[in-house]
């Protein structure tokens, strides 16, 4: 994580199909959109990482978690509606964003 | 009782208790339909079907209290029950509604209506929450039931509720569901797709959909449909199309294919891209008609046994018309046209992979494809094999045929044999083809044309040792050439074939060709490179026989060159005619001379005899052919044109080897020319004697031998004399005594000397006339040296000599003007110190005293002076002319008086001027002096004196009926000849005795006139004196007013205030009395003190001081400080009997004082009162180069009350005006530093600037411009007008 990085995200894909690269490519856009540099993204084919989906209790895919900073929320689906995405992580947008994000030192 | 109103199960022990509910209630507006109870065993056994309500007492005989309400409530759940009890406690009325009571009534208590409402109330509620049992069981049922899995989703994501088909789909409990994390649907537009996770690993591809309700909180309603199956079956509908797509890409890739290797390969290929296949072989089967051949995919894989014809037969063991698979290897047969099994593919399937039927399918129609493609090249290659060999038969008939037609058409012998060679070699398509040829020397020379190297050319010596081929007559075929054979093809050739060149027998050369390979070269190949070899030798033998034609022809026309050359280039014609008369030679000069070319005469008869000479012409042949040759004849021929030809001929006959006549070679000289110049002579003499007649020009010559002279026709003219025998003396005769001698001497020292003269005199004719003669003359000399003749000419110059002198004198006159011109400027700058001074002088003495006159008298001359200095200007044409409207009868009024001082005493001028006079457009300047001319030329006509006559009238034009205006000037003089009338406006034009007249003054006059629109007339005859009319075009324009005229007389009256203080009282009262005159008002003091007093109480009413400077007490300049000081409005002026230097000492003064010297005339105080009032201390700045006049100047100004400086030039002037405040500066326009002028003019805007000027013209006009000058001033001028301007420039002085 780098030492810039607020936070934590990680995306449950199943397998490689057209769902799972249009919640990439959806994941990557909003938090190169809105989050500058202060995030890291995980990816996890659950699929191929069984346990890991077991452990994070992953119901559907593609489901994004918002690790850091706690509390724990998530999203399901394709991540196609961004308002959405912030809005269920409690992301800041950057429409809203204040200083703090702007300027994308912090 | 109705039979619809609600249906009551009454349980009630008391009959009359019974009866009483029982007819109140039937009674009742509801109509309640009762059934009665009286036991709880009674009650319990009743069905719920038949009432809708219970009303039920505690007290039963069978039960009591909360156990009734218990046992009821429990019987029938969904029955509203209304507790009626005679016990009136709280206590179990609330329990009675815990227990499931709808209400609890005491009886007695509650009125009737209140029992009423109650059932109606129980049964409504009972029937809503009947309704709503219904409703959920139903949703439930439906959500429970549901295929799609339901749940729904608090705001952060949990589930909340879970159906069991979300059950299901999940595979966890729905117990498990509930407040699992599921997360917050985060997609557009409502629906999306999802892999759902189940426990046992797996994922569930659903459709979700989301909708927002509100259960509680605000919840997302999430429904999951499975869709596994549609999307395999898209995938497989997708997965069928891209197999068609792949399948079509394949087979157009296979079709695009054109040699069986590349076939085969994309064969393989396309078998592993249809199936996925690891790799693939695909073979080409024997039986296909071709050789075995195979290609494989991936290209690197290894074929088991490196022979083809193994691997064929491999496959074909291995191939089974069956679907299937065994051990990952497929093998399909390749066939399907007509020519039945072409071959085999087959595939290696990747271990984890099967075949789709799809896949199969299309890989059956690929291997059909394939076939067909394989059908396909195998036919294009039967084609080719076909069309090649066709092609290389063409090839070699072609290339004999073109060896045939080379040799009839090319004459280069080495470019036939290398062309053939070329096309030899092509066509047995060998590598080297040599084509030696012996030489004359018995060499042999080769060509080589070598494969794709061009043709060289190499010399061989000898042709080495063809032993092999020198006795074949038929080209032979050579597998191991010889070393010979290797030398003339080079190296490595493996296969040779050799051919003679032969014609007749004799051995012309070799044709050699060779293979660097085993030829595949036949019977057929052999037989044509002899048919090609014959071809060569029959070029080679004809190239032979051109080459010696050709010098045999070549030596012969060398020989006719020649002949030709020399006919060409004859300068006289040269014909020939054959015995009939036609043309059969005609050369270059022949085609010159008559205009017709040999190639349009050739086989004519000759066209230059016509008619007549045309017979002639063929008599004088026939004499010719006979053998009687003609020489110089000369006659008269005809040219193409038409024109005559005089040539002089001569004719020969002509005759072959056997003396046979063949014909008449005739030579012509054209001497037309000569001819042609004996005319022009003749017209040239003509035109000359033409030319002598015109000019005057005579010529006579003398034969010094025999004394003999001829004269011609004009010299008789020029001399005005007749024909006659001794013309020398006659015309000697006529020469003026005076340039006679000089006439004879030249003639004697000419033949003396031997030397030509060239004379002028004059002669008087015999009718009178005086001539110029110019006469020329030379001797002309025999070849032995001797004199022989002297031939002269003689013109008639007597009008260039006229000329001649007229223009001397233009040009003496020209001279003149340009002197007067420039001496005009200086004269100026004099006249305007001596009027100047004139004028001041006058000013300042008694009207009495005897120097006036004499001054008068100056200032007269001065006057006279400067109007002979404009005259001046005019003849040099420095006055520029600008016309204004002017009244004529001014012009003569304001010149009267100066006519007459110019006239003098013995002349009386009389003037009749016509009132009402329109004005004319003129210059004024030039006006008057076309009336000062005229009446000057009056003067004139009149030596002793007499009357001259000024009229002016108005005319109108005859013929234009034009308004004029008309001035005569008569005189009773001498008048004039009609010559000297019409000659009267001539320049230099003068009657009057050398010296006296230049001739100008009518001239400058008519001059002037014309330039005004208007013309001259004169009236008169010899000795009755004559009339000049001036006639001017009348101006409808208004005349301008006279601003410009300032008064000759300055005023010197004033209605001021004056203060006079003068200690003498004689002198104070002169003076009081004589500023009374001028209309002043006067008050006096005879001191300082009683002078500032009388200021002090007067405060403001006095306007002017004029003060004694040298008094008792305070001197004058002491009181002009003291008044400066406290009146600075109060002007002050000094008045001395002393001179300067004594005034001086008494009050030594910043700058020289301005006073007025006692004792002084009225005008002379009236001049200083007013100059200094109106002065009132102005500084005025001149600037001229010319001393006297700067002098004259300051005086001038100084006397007027100005304080004057005065300048040299523009840097001195530079320098006072920094020093101290100018008004008003005074400049001449002609000086050195007049830019500095200009400097100051721009530096201080509120300056005036006069400018001054000695003459006029564009430049100085720029420069008064440049000087933004109010007005100036032309030199001379008078003091008054001087001063006129610069009290008008004080009057303006800007930024005042």
């Amino acid at each position: 994580m780098p030492a810039t990085a607020r936070y934590l995200l990680k995306l449950y894909i199943a397998g490689h199909n057209t769902r799972s690269e249009r919640a990439i490519v959806n994941v990557k856009h909003i938090c190169e959109m809105h989050l500058n540099d202060g995030y890291q993204l995980i990816i996890v084919d659950v699929l191929e990482q069984p346990q890991l989906a077991k452990a994070e209790q992953i119901l559907a895919t593609p489901t994004l978690i918002r690790a850091l900073p706690p509390p724990g929320r998530r999203v399901v689906g394709d991540l196609s509606d961004t308002e959405r995405v912030l809005a269920g992580l409690d992301l800041p947008s950057k429409l809203e964003a204040g200083p703090e994000f702007g300027s994308g030192n912090t | 009782m109705s039979s619809t109103g609600p249906r009551l199960l009454l349980v009630e022990d008391n009959p009359l208790e019974a009866e009483v509910v029982q007819r109140i209630l039937g009674r009742a507006e509801a109509g309640y339909r009762i059934t009665r109870t009286s036991t709880l065993r009674q009650t319990l056994a009743q069905d719920e079907q038949d009432f809708d309500a219970i009303l039920l007492d505690l007290v039963l005989p069978d039960s009591s209290g909360m156990e009734t309400v218990r046992q009821v409530v429990a019987r029938f759940p969904d029955k509203p029950i209304v507790v009626m009890s005679s016990r009136d406690e709280v206590g179990i009325a609330e329990r009675s509604l815990e227990e499931g009571a709808q209400d609890y009534l005491v009886k007695g208590k509650a009125d009737w209506n209140l029992v009423l409402r109650s059932l109606r109330y129980a049964i409504l509620r009972n029937q809503n929450v009947d309704a709503l049992r219904q409703r959920e069981a139903i949703s439930r049922e439906l959500i429970d039931r549901n295929a799609d899995g339901i749940i729904v989703l608090d705001a952060e994501g949990a589930i909340r509720f879970a159906n069991p088909a979300a059950s299901q789909l999940t595979g966890r409990d729905v117990d498990d569901l509930i407040g699992r994390q599921f997360g917050f649907p985060a997609f557009a537009g409502g629906v999306s797709e999802l892999d759902l996770i189940h426990s046992n690993g797996h994922a569930v591809l659903v459709e979700m959909r989301v909708s927002s309700i509100t259960w509680g909180t605000e919840s997302v309603l999430v429904s999951l449909r499975d869709i596994t199956e549609r999307a395999r079956l898209e995938r497989e509908r997708i997965s069928n199309t891209a197999m068609l797509q792949r399948l079509a890409d394949v087979s157009v890739g296979v079709q695009a294919c054109r040699t069986i290797g590349e076939l085969l390969e994309k064969i393989a290929q396309g078998g592993c891209e249809l199936t996925g296949a690891e790799s693939g072989l695909a073979v080409l089967d024997e039986g296909a008609g071709m050789q075995p051949a195979y290609g494989s995919y991936p290209r690197a894989e290894a074929v088991d046994s490196g022979s083809v014809d193994q691997l064929v037969e491999q496959l074909r063991a291995e191939a089974r018309p069956v679907l299937g698979v065994e051990a990952g290897r497929l093998v399909f047969p390749l066939s399907g046209g007509e020519r039945g099994l072409l071959g085999f593919l087959r595939l290696q399937l990747a271990p984890s992979t099967g075949f789709a039927v799809s896949e199969l399918r299309a890989l059956r129609q690929f291997s059909q494809v394939s076939a067909l493609a394989i059908e396909h090249i195998i036919l294009l290659g039967e084609l080719a094999a076909t069309g090649a060999r066709l092609k290389q038969e063409n090839d070699q008939l072609s290339a004999l045929s073109d060896i045939s037609t080379l040799v009839v058409t090319t004459l280069d012998v080495n470019a036939l044999l290398s062309t053939a060679a070329q096309r030899v070699r092509q066509a047995l398509r060998a590598d080297v083809c040599t084509l030696l040829q012996t030489g004359r020397d018995g060499t042999l020379v080769g060509i080589r044309d070598r494969n794709g190297e061009g043709v060289l050319s190499l010399q061989c010596p000898e042709f080495p040792s063809l032993v092999v081929a020198r006795e074949v007559a038929q080209p032979v075929l050579l597998n191991d050439p010889p070393d010979s054979l290797q030398q003339v093809l080079g190296d490595s050739i493996q296969t040779a074939a050799v051919c003679r060149l032969e014609q007749e027998g004799a051995l012309l050369g070799y044709l050699c060709l060779g293979w660097r390979r085993k030829s595949t070269c036949g019977e057929r190949e052999l037989t044509l490179l002899g048919a090609a070899a014959a071809r060569c030798s029959l070029g080679i033998h004809a190239a032979f026989l051109r080459q010696k034609q050709e010098e045999a022809l070549e030596s012969l026309r060398v020989a006719n060159e020649f002949t030709t050359a020399m006919i060409n280039s004859a300068p006289v014609g040269i014909l020939a005619l054959d015995p009939a008369g036609s043309i059969t030679l005609w050369n270059v000069a022949a085609e010159r001379m008559f205009g017709w070319s040999a190639r349009e005469l050739a086989g004519n008869l000759a066209p230059f005899a016509t008619g007549d000479a045309a017979e002639n012409f063929a008599r004088l042949l026939a004499r010719v052919r006979d053998g009687a040759p003609v020489t110089g004849m000369e006659c008269l021929l005809s040219r193409a044109d038409g024109s005559p030809l005089y040539v002089s001929l001569s004719a020969a006959p002509l005759s072959n080897a056997g003396s046979q006549s063949t014909g008449v070679v005739v030579m012509i000289d054209d001497i037309t020319g000569r001819q042609q110049a004996e005319r022009a002579l003749r017209r040239s003499q003509r035109r000359l004697a033409r030319a002598h007649q015109m000019a005057l020009l005579g010529d006579w010559e003398t034969n010094l031998v025999d004394g003999q002279t001829d004269w011609s026709d004009e010299v008789l003219s020029i001399f005005g004399l007749p024909a006659g025998d001794d013309l020398t003396s006659a015309t000697l005769a006529l020469v003026l005594p005076e340039d006679r001698t000089r006439v004879e001497h030249s003639r004697r020292h000419t033949l003396a000397t031997r030397q030509p003269y060239d004379i002028e005199y004059r002669i008087v004719r015999p009718d009178g006339g005086q001539r110029w003669i110019r006469e020329h003359a030379e001797v002309r000399l025999s070849g032995t040296g001797q004199a022989t003749v002297l031939a002269g000419t003689i013109q008639d110059v007597t009008a260039y000599k006229r000329l001649e002198q007229e223009f001397l004198q233009a040009q003496k006159m020209e001279s003149i003007g340009r002197l007067a011109g420039g001496v005009a400027h200086d004269f100026n700058n004099h006249l305007t110190v001596i009027n100047g001074y004139c004028d001041l002088l006058q000013s300042r003495l008694a009207p009495d005293d005897p120097v006036r006159d004499r001054i008068l008298a100056i200032r007269e001359a001065g006057e006279r002076a400067t109007l002979l200095t404009r005259q001046l200007l005019t003849f040099s044409r420095k006055q520029v002319t600008r016309p204004q409207v002017v009244a004529l009868n001014d012009t003569v009024g304001d010149l009267l008086r100066m006519l007459r001082g110019l006239l003098g005493e013995d002349y009386l001028i009389e003037t009749h001027l016509e009132e009402g006079l329109a004005p004319v457009l003129a210059d004024p300047g030039q006006l008057s002096q076309v009336v000062m001319n005229l009446v000057l030329n009056a003067r004139d006509a009149m030596p002793g004196g007499g009357r001259v006559v000024l009229r002016t009238h108005s005319a109108v034009g005859k013929a234009s009926g034009q308004p004029l205006v008309c001035l005569s000037v008569e005189d009773r003089g001498v008048g004039l000849t009609e010559e000297q009338q019409r000659r009267a406006f001539e320049p230099f034009f003068t009657t009057k005795p050398g010296g006296m007249g230049t001739g100008l003054g009518l001239s400058t006059a008519y001059g002037i006139v014309t330039a005004a629109g208007g013309w001259l007339e004169i009236d008169s005859k010899p000795g009755q004196g004559a009339k000049f009319h001036v006639f001017l075009p009348a101006s409808p324009g208004h005349l301008a007013p006279a601003v410009e005229t300032p008064a000759l007389e300055l005023s010197l009256e004033g209605s001021e205030t004056i203060l006079i203080v003068e200690d003498q009282e004689g002198v104070r009262q002169l003076t009081a009395e004589m500023l009374d005159t001028f209309g002043y008002t006067v008050v006096s003091a005879p001191d300082a003190e009683h002078a500032v007093e009388l200021l002090t109480r007067n405060n403001g009413a006095i306007d002017m001081v004029l003060t004694d400077i040298v008094m008792p007490g305070m001197k004058g300049p002491e009181l002009a400080d003291i008044i400066h000081e406290r009146w600075p409005a109060v002007k002050v002026g000094f008045m001395s009997a002393y001179p300067e230097e004594v005034i001086a000492r008494h009050a030594p003064p910043v700058a020289p004082i301005n006073y007025l010297r006692k004792p002084f005339s009225p005008e002379q105080l009236g001049t200083f009162v007013r100059g200094a009032l109106e002065a009132g201390g102005k500084t005025v700045l001149v600037v001229d180069d010319e001393h006297a006049i700067r002098d004259f100047l300051t005086t001038a100004l100084s006397h007027h009350g100005y304080r004057a400086l005065s300048a040299a030039d523009g840097y001195e002037a530079l320098r006072l005006a920094g020093e101290c405040r100018v008004d008003v500066l005074i400049s001449d326009v002609l000086m050195p530093g007049i830019e500095k002028v200009i400097e100051i003019a721009e530096r201080q805007p509120h300056l005036q600037v006069i400018t001054i000027s000695g003459g006029s013209g564009p430049h100085l006009e720029r420069i008064a411009a440049a000087l933004n000058a109010v007005s100036t001033l032309n030199k001379p001028f008078q003091v008054a007008v001087l001063i006129e301007h610069v009290r008008r420039a004080t009057a303006t002085v800007r930024g005042e």
